[in-house]
């Protein structure tokens, strides 16, 4: 709802931005406590889990963010563990490259890292994920070019299975993920169309350089837990514009990490769906499960 | 409070109306006395006129005509001579010897009627040394038609936003905040209905045509016990009644708008008639937008007043108005409309010479429609909306010349339809989506008397308020972490909720002089209404949603004390005021809150403490070329809510602590006007962030606690010159030019400050500030005939 809220407003809005200008200004912001920033994501077989740990920094630093290397990062479950390994080419980058790593659906996965030297006053950070059923079904895409946005719409067509589901989508061309970005996701819940066949909905929004005519073209659907939509409807309303007519007081977006580090830990299975890109208007593929 | 039982709430209204009304009755029941009564009008127009006052010279005492211009005074028989005075007309004296009930209507004569003004009447020259109400103030329209204006837009509410204790919400905003309180917190009423979206064009504009307005006044929380509802203030806009004896006309065609308003008899002295009329062409501008979208689109406003007034005979009276306002915006893909409608019919009965009441019917609606375009395949269509009936019995007893008692009840009935999304189009989405209704009666029931002992006039009331939830109805009910753990369905019209609230309206005041007094005052308001708003300006979407079993009526309890003074024969006024207000149950919401279409939305508030506080100076100067006021406020508003910034206290979005405005009008000749008002605020309290972090490859801002930080501070000068035309061939019609200046130095105050990524610089952001509004001049031809 608040995207459409946003997205409303914007419209709405219009007119008077037409009357608005914008200056660049100096603030002089007062430095916060440094804290860790876990981002951590359990996938199923068809990609490598990870889990990056950094640290936040001065808001005008204009750094690439500090990473925390020589970490200990566990992922267990039930009985297992797996130890990650950080990646040498990207420190503070921890893969799961065990083969015997493997989600399990509605069952729960814990997270426990092991600072080498504390960072927030805290050494030791955890967090835990359970795996939401993969419960979408996309039969075909609608993609369409949009003169008045000049912008790719990309819809889907499937029957939606009854009851509460929350959806993360994002796009592959040509093999090259390019939603790599918060704003660039697109999350939903079913609240307007749960149980019913969805002949449309818009999942993702793409520039109109991202793709073009000839490409091959893939949506990744995911189901999400309600805790991770959450966080994502909440980063996208910070890293977004802001205006005094709809946007709501700025706040931190707190994750589901211990001892007050940002972040998030997640688990989620995805299924993809490709087409390749021709005049017409609907274009139709094979699910890639 | 809220939840005694409902018969011993009653028990003690019923005790303080019997205790009120039999000292009034023993000592009105004097042998010897008769009774002058009758009201008060304009001469030309046949208008009533409210806060007249009636001196009597040989007594020292008179009385002051109530909102439709009734008085009366109960005095020894003997010889006497009245004074009628009211502002801005001549007075009158008249002998009279009193030896029975005597009625005098006297009708009054202007000083000097002048093109443009919109005819609302001044306050008596001593009314606010001597009545007991305090933070209230009465605004001649004469001088806010002198204010310069925004796109040559007269706008009462922009005009109250120069009062002490009164701030705009947002630049160029019609939302105030009153003493700290957000914009829900103010009873905006237009002839007795409720208001509940004040602004056009996303609230930069009032709902308020000028051309249609009779008078304005507002109370900053020391609500008289007839009106409640709100925390913080009320607004109470009179539309004009009509003329009864000869047909007028007037209107305007400006930058933005066109409007025209003609009124006139319709049986001479009988009935008249006012219809007013006004349409915006803004969307003519966005024609001249480079950008091919902005364009296409239409945005534009509409308001059409109208009302009629029928004198039976001298007892009775019927007023008949209705407003109706919608806004609607437009393109190839969106339709949105909203607006307010509103009527009253309203019935003036004059008991006896000392008895007089007032019925009113009203009902009051504010609607939006949202969607996408009819031809679309995909269209859908979002609805809501929030309707009152509302019936109204106010009683006026002027008992004696040291006592006027007021009482009488209100029931509210609302309907709040807070939203439905239907699929209209062939491939639309979503097949329906419907909150559950919400059904409420809010009651009320009052009386107050104001008494006069010596140099004291003390003012002292007691308002019972109940509020009553209605079925059909879903509740859900939530756990400690705020989720739902279940529902309960209520059947239809059973009430299933109540609360309560017992507020007294007390006051005094003491006459140090003729020219000076000191007063102090304590009200406490209940609101059981309130706005799903988030933003700091808000929009047409934030819906109203109702008290009920999660959520607890909002308290005010407001104590301020003043200090007034007259010199110069009254030429000049000078008053301060120092108040404190209490807020339980204060409501906020909680971070990045979902408030549309969100059938969980009590989960998404939070509750706690506010407070604010403040001393308030103003120098007013109401005659000679130059007239005008300078008002300042220092004051602050804070809320304390457990689960908002974790638990400390942090100043509310309206909260600015220096607030000084100049307004001064100057009279160059009897054709020409200069005005100017300069305004400057402590900028608004804002949270920016203190550091950062990558999630997502995407910088995320670390925030400061809540409103840490402030915007730069806010200033700006507007002026005008208005220029009467020299009349030509007709005297009876006459021209008049406004040229406005609105930001005349151009100054970029901050509307809002985003935090960027650089797209040039890797890993770089920056701040970046978007201001609206730099000098924009506007020019203004007005009419009147």
């Amino acid at each position: 709802m608040k995207k459409l809220l946003q997205n409303i407003g914007l419209i709405l809005f219009a007119g008077t931005l037409a009357f608005s200008c914008t200056k660049r200004i100096d603030i002089p912001l007062e430095p916060g406590d440094e804290k860790l920033v876990v981002e951590g994501y359990l996938f199923g077989p068809d990609s490598v889990s990870w889990v990056r740990l950094t640290k936040t920094s001065g808001y005008f630093s204009n750094n690439p963010p500090p990473p925390v290397s020589n970490a200990q990062v566990v992922v267990s479950h039930k009985t297992q563990q797996w130890l990650l390994s950080e990646s040498s080419a990207m420190p503070g980058t921890y893969f799961l490259s065990d083969s015997s790593f493997q989600l399990v659906v509605s069952d729960t996965f814990q997270l426990k890292i092991q600072l080498q030297s504390p960072v927030g006053n805290h050494s030791i950070y955890e967090s835990q994920t359970v795996v939401p059923a993969l419960r979408i079904h996309i039969d075909s895409l609608s993609i369409e070019y949009t003169t008045d946005f000049k912008k790719w719409m990309i819809r889907y067509f499937g029957q939606d299975i009854p009851g509460s589901d929350y959806y993360l989508f994002n796009s592959r061309v040509n093999g090259k993920f390019v939603t790599d970005s918060i704003l660039q996701k697109v999350v939903r819940q079913d609240v307007f169309f749960d149980g019913r066949y969805v002949s449309g909905a818009v999942v993702q929004v793409l520039n109109s350089n991202d793709m073009k005519t000839g490409d091959y073209y893939t949506l990744i659907a995911s189901n999400i837990t309600k805790a991770y939509y959450d966080y994502m409807v909440s980063l996208q309303d910070e890293v977004g514009d802001k205006n005094p007519l709809f946007s709501g007081p700025p706040a931190n977006v707190n994750g589901n990490i211990s001892n007050d580090a940002m972040g998030f830990f997640t688990s989620f299975l995805t299924t993809s769906f490709s087409v390749k890109l021709r005049e017409e208007k609907t274009v139709s593929g094979t699910p890639n499960r | 409070m809220d939840r005694t039982p409902l018969s011993k709430q009653w028990n003690i209204l019923l005790l303080a109306v019997i205790f009120l009304t039999s000292t009034g009755y023993l000592k009105a029941q004097k042998t010897g006395h008769f009774t002058i009564s009758g009201q008060i009008k304009d001469q030309s127009s046949g208008e009533l006129l409210p806060g007249a006052t009636i001196f009597v010279q040989e007594l020292g005492t008179g009385s002051v005509s109530n909102s439709y211009g009734f008085y009366s005074l109960t005095l020894p028989g003997g010889d006497y001579h009245l004074v009628y005075s009211f502002v801005g007309y001549q007075s009158q004296t008249t002998a009279i010897t009193l030896s029975h009930d005597t009625l005098i209507n006297r009708e009054m004569i202007a000083v000097s009627s002048r093109l443009q003004e919109v005819e609302i009447k001044s306050e008596s020259a001593r009314e606010n040394i001597r009545l007991p109400q305090m933070s209230v103030t009465k605004m001649s329209m004469k001088n806010i038609a002198e204010i310069p204006s925004f796109m040559g837009e007269v706008d009462l509410v922009k005009a109250l936003q120069l009062l002490p204790g009164v701030k705009f919400v947002a630049e160029g905003s019609s939302g105030m905040s009153v003493r700290g309180g957000g914009p829900d917190q103010n009873l905006i009423l237009l002839d007795e209905a409720t208001v509940y979206n004040a602004g056009h064009l996303m609230g930069f504009f009032s709902v308020f045509n000028p051309d249609a307005v009779q008078s304005v006044k507002l109370y900053k929380g020391d609500m008289p016990a007839a009106y409640g509802g709100r925390l913080s203030s009320l607004v109470e806009v009179r539309m004009k009644e009509g003329n009864n004896k000869t047909f007028h006309g007037q209107g305007g065609i400006g930058l933005i708008s066109s409007r025209i308003m003609i009124e006139g008899p319709i049986l001479k002295d009988k009935a008249s008639f006012m219809v007013s009329g006004r349409r915006t062409y803004a969307d003519l501008f966005l024609k001249l937008s480079h950008n091919e979208k902005l364009r296409q689109n239409q945005l534009y406003f509409y308001d059409l007043n109208t009302k009629l007034n029928f004198s039976l005979n001298n007892n009775n009276h019927f007023y008949l108005s209705g407003y109706f306002g919608k806004d609607v915006f437009k393109n190839d893909f969106l339709e949105m409309d909203w607006g307010n409608a509103t009527g009253t019919f309203r019935w003036n009965h004059i008991f006896n010479e000392k008895l007089f009441s007032n019925i009113s019917l009203i009902s009051s609606r504010f609607n939006y429609n949202l969607g996408l375009a009819e031809d679309n395949p995909r269209a859908f269509l979002w609805q809501s909306s929030l309707t009152d009936y509302a019936l109204k019995d106010n009683f006026d007893w002027f008992i004696n010349p040291d006592n006027k008692l007021n009482f009488g009840f209100s029931i509210i009935y609302h309907d709040f339809f807070p939203g439905k999304v239907t699929g209209t189009g062939e491939e639309a989405v979503i097949d329906e989506y419907r909150l559950p209704d919400n059904y409420a009666l809010e009651s009320a029931l009052y009386v107050s008397n104001e008494q006069k002992i010596g140099k004291v006039t003390l003012k002292y009331g007691l308002r019972l308020s109940i509020f009553n939830n209605l079925g059909p109805a879903t509740i859900y009910h939530y756990d400690e972490q705020f989720k739902v753990t279940d529902s309960t369905v209520y059947d239809s019209k059973k009430i299933f909720n109540t609360w309560f609230g017992v507020e007294p309206r007390l006051g005094f005041v003491y006459r140090l002089n003729e020219n000076s007094s000191v007063k102090a005052s304590f009200a406490r308001n209940y609101q059981y209404v309130q706005q799903a708003q988030n933003s700091t300006a808000g929009n047409p979407m934030d819906i109203w949603f109702p008290a009920n079993p999660n959520i607890k009526p909002q308290v005010s309890d407001q104590l301020a004390a003043g200090y007034y003074h007259n010199f110069k024969e009254q030429m000049f006024s000078f008053s301060t005021e120092l108040y404190y207000k209490w807020i339980h149950n204060a409501i906020d919401f909680k971070d990045h809150a979902d408030l549309l279409l969100n059938k969980y939305l009590d989960g998404e508030l939070r509750a706690g403490r506010g407070y604010s506080y403040g001393i308030e100076l103003m120098l007013k100067k109401t005659a000679g070329k130059l007239t005008g006021w300078a008002s300042y406020t220092w004051s602050r508003s804070l809320r304390k809510i457990p689960e908002i910034n974790e638990g400390a206290s942090y100043p509310s979005p309206y909260d600015r602590p220096n607030d000084f405005s100049l307004t001064l009008s100057y009279r160059v000749s009897s054709a020409v006007r200069l005005s100017m008002s300069w305004v400057y605020l402590t900028g608004q309290p804002v949270t920016f962030p203190v550091s950062r972090y990558q999630y997502s490859n995407t910088i995320v801002p670390v925030y400061s606690g809540r409103n840490s930080y402030r915007m730069a501070d806010y200033h700006r000068l507007d002026l005008a010159l208005i220029w009467d035309l020299p009349a030509k061939n007709s005297k009876k019609w006459h021209n008049q030019l406004n040229f406005s200046i609105y930001n005349a130095y151009n100054r970029k105050n901050p509307w809002v400050i985003n935090f960027q990524n650089d797209p040039e610089v890797p890993n770089a952001t920056y701040a970046e500030m978007t201001y609206l509004f730099g000098i924009v001049p506007t020019v203004t031809y007005n009419f009147k005939f």
